[in-house]
């Protein structure tokens, strides 16, 4: 290396020697007088937690600040130690929020067995207790108290759990078999102003009800939207089995009348299927995807074009997710329908209780000469038990605006024409 | 300052409220699996613990954080997807005998509050405070407590079907297989799962359908009962006549476990409906159970039974083939015709049409479907 390398490197070391040594004097000062002055803030915030000094909301008092530090301190830490200082944050921090706290804490009950009615009923909670409460922030979480006196013997369980925990906004919930056990444990599922609203004749919500005829009006006619988290994996999940069982198809999600068994009633099946069997004859790419479970007992002899997904390993979640995705949704306004809805799919909504429905109600018709780009959503509402004639009738509106949105000519093509989805029979639409 | 001594009074009086009569079981997922087999092992094991301690009944806390949702080990489950697993999971909590509370809690402050409260109140947990605050677990979870028990008491809690699912699945085999002999089969294929993992322990399929052939001629009152994931079970398994797939007729696994339950027999792979069968009553086979787990079974690499279990539960160390099974089957047959007959009082007709039980297989060119 020559004398002028050498040297040169020399004063860069020196160069670079003074900066760090005079960053390091300076960052020694600046640290120094940084922590003089977080320290006193820290002493003054512990000062005033010791001597109950607050000017402000209980949400600003001191003690509450001391919290979510200790919170800040142990996030994304997992040693014990950390671990402690949070948990004895997140312990005060609930406590003092359980103290002064007020509608985040809702009780359902139910007495009787868990059927479609119940899983929509559990819904019209959520709606129930947003409307009720319309001082809660729109993202703000409550918790769920389920008070299931009858449920030892209901295998529906499951589906009112996973109905639950699929809410935007249900953070905790709390099961209990006996009303006795969950007396006992209100103190740490219910605030201290919940505790004595109860106390003093606030009933809980009974699943069994339901709530008024205008909160399931509005309910039918508004949906519910944070009832139901959009799941990625219900998506994808939709999106494989459509590309592998009928490419290209237009699915419609279709949600019918359970029996008490929780399956499709076989009498509603045989009605829908002559539904289904007009809509195919003029649009053959359409599969509808049965979102309800398929009797177990008989031999549900349905079209190729008609498939139960519960019957093709989609789950209960994964079936809304079906209600959710799909392009078209057609049946009742059950906890599937109401899925469909809040995600503002287009299709044809039945209303599921002949009380609540009052009068017939069109969004509108657009014709076919209106640019297709300017499609407000259609959705067609009809009473609970409306002709057939009526169903086929919208549900043909509906897919023939679909095929001017996609300005897909194959669309409209007949089924003699080559290319198009062959659907094959296998059975109970498997 | 008076205040403030009266706040922290009040906090640990508000603390002291939890009732200490019960058990605690807390599952937090953020050190602790989502797997079916862990979670009923778990179960057994805090079963065992509340009867230790003469607690009648158990309260269970299922705690996970949205924004981490699950251990290391467990990176694929992620904020976007653990619904998902948790929703097929959640039965399995309904299993836990005595089991009085469920409470599934996402949010850190309230589950502090809880975890702080029961430990002040001194209401006896598991795990404890400071394991929960170590995040000490370690797997795989052996049958150490369990073995212990079983040899002071003689015998060992047994897990229940799901709550709410027991009445369904009685009245369900009543009505769809009656008279039938109900054997819930769970050859593993982690192969076909969404993630693969130690596939070298996979069962081998074709020999299992030459097992299900056979059965089929031999006993045609016995109905076989697929269990597992949608993803886990081959297509060709749908075409054989005395095979029910629950999953395949909109059943999950709370079903499932039910059917299994009050079923006559199982036999598979070591898995987590193993584990059910494992700590039930009812009459199995495990088959190619991976001989590093005899450590943390507390038994020899061979053995026949688990300490606790029974003459007609049986265990095999090495890689099943149709003669095995069969041979498997026909052993615990008997003992599950028995156990039916005993428990519904009555004599359905006999199992077989041939005079002998006791047949060999064919040979090994019995064309197949793979």
């Amino acid at each position: 290396m020559s004398l002028r390398q050498n040297a040169f490197r020399a004063l860069r070391r020196y160069y670079v020697r003074q900066q760090s040594i005079n960053s390091l004097v300076s960052r020694i000062v600046a640290g120094t007088f940084r922590w003089s002055w977080e320290s006193y803030k820290l002493a003054r915030l512990f000062w005033s937690a010791f001597v109950g000094r607050n000017d402000g909301s209980w949400g600003d008092a001191p003690a509450q600040r001391l919290g979510y530090l200790g919170l800040r301190i142990a996030t994304n830490k997992f040693t014990a130690g950390y671990r402690r200082i949070g948990m004895m944050s997140s312990a005060m921090l609930k406590y003092r929020e359980m103290q002064h706290i007020d509608k985040m804490n809702f009780v359902a009950r139910l007495d009787q067995p868990i059927d479609q009615t119940i899983l929509r009923n559990l819904v019209a909670w959520h709606q129930n207790v947003i409307l009720e409460n319309p001082e809660i922030p729109p993202h703000a979480l409550f918790n769920l108290v389920l008070r299931l006196t009858r449920a030892r013997n209901d295998a529906r369980i499951g589906d009112l759990l996973s109905l639950g925990y699929l809410s935007d906004r249900v953070n905790n919930i709390s099961l209990y078999w006996d009303d006795a056990v969950a007396d006992a444990d209100m103190p740490f599922t219910m605030s201290k102003r919940e505790i004595q609203k109860r106390a003093s004749g606030q009933s809980d919500f009974d699943l069994a009800q339901g709530g008024s005829p205008e909160l399931l009006r509005l309910l039918e006619l508004a949906g519910c939207p944070g009832a139901f988290k959009l799941l990625l994996g219900s998506r994808k999940k939709l999106n494989d089995f459509l590309k592998a069982a009928a490419p290209g198809c237009i699915s419609i999600a279709v949600s019918l009348h359970e029996a008490a068994d929780g399956a499709v009633a076989q009498v509603e099946l045989e009605r829908w299927t002559a539904v289904f069997q007009r809509v195919h004859a003029e649009f053959p790419y359409v599969l509808f995807c049965v979102v309800n479970r398929a009797d177990l007992a008989g031999e549900s002899d349905v079209p190729p074009y008609v498939r139960f997904v519960q019957d093709l390993g989609f789950s209960f979640l994964e079936a809304i997710g079906t209600a959710q995705y799909a392009d078209h949704f057609v049946g009742v306004l059950d906890a599937f329908g109401l899925a469909a809805l809040a995600n503002k799919r287009t299709g044809v909504y039945l209303s599921f209780d002949p009380q609540i429905y009052v009068a017939h109600e069109l969004a509108f018709a657009v014709s076919e000469d209106e640019d297709p780009t300017e499609l407000a959503p259609d959705v067609w509402r009809f009473p609970s038990s409306p002709t057939t004639d009526d169903i086929v009738d919208s549900l043909m509106g509906v897919l023939r605006r679909d095929a001017l949105a996609a300005k897909s000519p194959e669309v409209l093509a007949s089924p003699h024409d080559s290319g198009g989805p062959e659907l094959k029979s296998s059975g109970r639409g498997r | 300052m008076i205040a403030a001594i009266d706040g922290y009074r009040a906090f640990k009086r508000a603390l002291a409220q939890a009732d200490p009569n019960s058990f605690l079981c807390v599952i937090d997922f953020l050190y602790q699996h989502y797997a079916l087999g862990d979670i009923l092992t778990t179960e057994i094991d805090v079963a065992i613990m509340a009867s230790e301690q003469g607690r009648e009944h158990i309260d269970l806390v299922v705690a996970l954080d949205p924004g981490r949702p699950a251990a290391s080990l467990q990176g694929f489950i992620t904020p976007l997807n653990y619904l998902m697993y948790l929703d097929n999971l959640y039965p399995a909590f309904l299993c836990m005998p005595k089991l009085r509370s469920l409470k599934l809690i996402r949010d850190r402050l309230t589950f502090s509050y809880t975890m702080l409260a029961k430990a002040v109140s001194k209401q006896p947990m598991w795990p404890s405070l400071q394991s929960h605050l170590r995040m000490a677990q370690s797997y795989p979870l052996g049958h150490k407590r369990i073995n212990a028990f079983h040899e002071r008491n003689g015998y060992v809690p047994k897990l229940t079907a799901p709550i709410g699912y027991d009445s369904w699945a009685k009245q369900f085999l009543k009505q769809q297989m009656p008279g039938r002999t109900i054997v819930v089969i769970n050859p593993r294929q982690s192969a076909l799962a969404s993630v693969a993992a130690v596939v070298y322990r996979d069962a081998p399929l074709p020999e299992w359908y030459r097992f299900l052939r056979l059965v089929s001629e031999r006993y045609p009152k016995v109905m076989f009962f697929m269990v597992g994931g949608f993803v886990e079970w081959e297509n060709a398994l749908q075409r054989l006549p005395n095979v029910y797939i629950p999953r395949a007729h909109g059943l999950t696994l709370g079903h499932e476990l039910a059917i299994l339950a009050n079923a006559d027999m199982f036999i598979g792979t070591s898995s987590g409906f193993a584990t059910f069968a494992t700590f039930s009553d009812i009459p199995y086979a495990i088959v190619n159970i991976e001989h590093f787990f005899a450590n943390y079974a507390g038994v020899e690499p061979g053995a026949e039974h688990y300490p606790f279990g029974h003459a007609d539960q049986l265990l095999t160390w090495e890689r099943e083939n149709c003669a095995t099974l069969l041979d498997l089957f026909e052993r615990i047959l008997d003992a599950a015709a028995l156990r039916r007959r005993e428990a519904s009082g009555e004599y359905p007709a006999p199992l077989l049409d041939q005079p002998s039980s006791r047949s060999k297989p064919p040979a090994a060119n019995v064309v197949t479907t793979n």
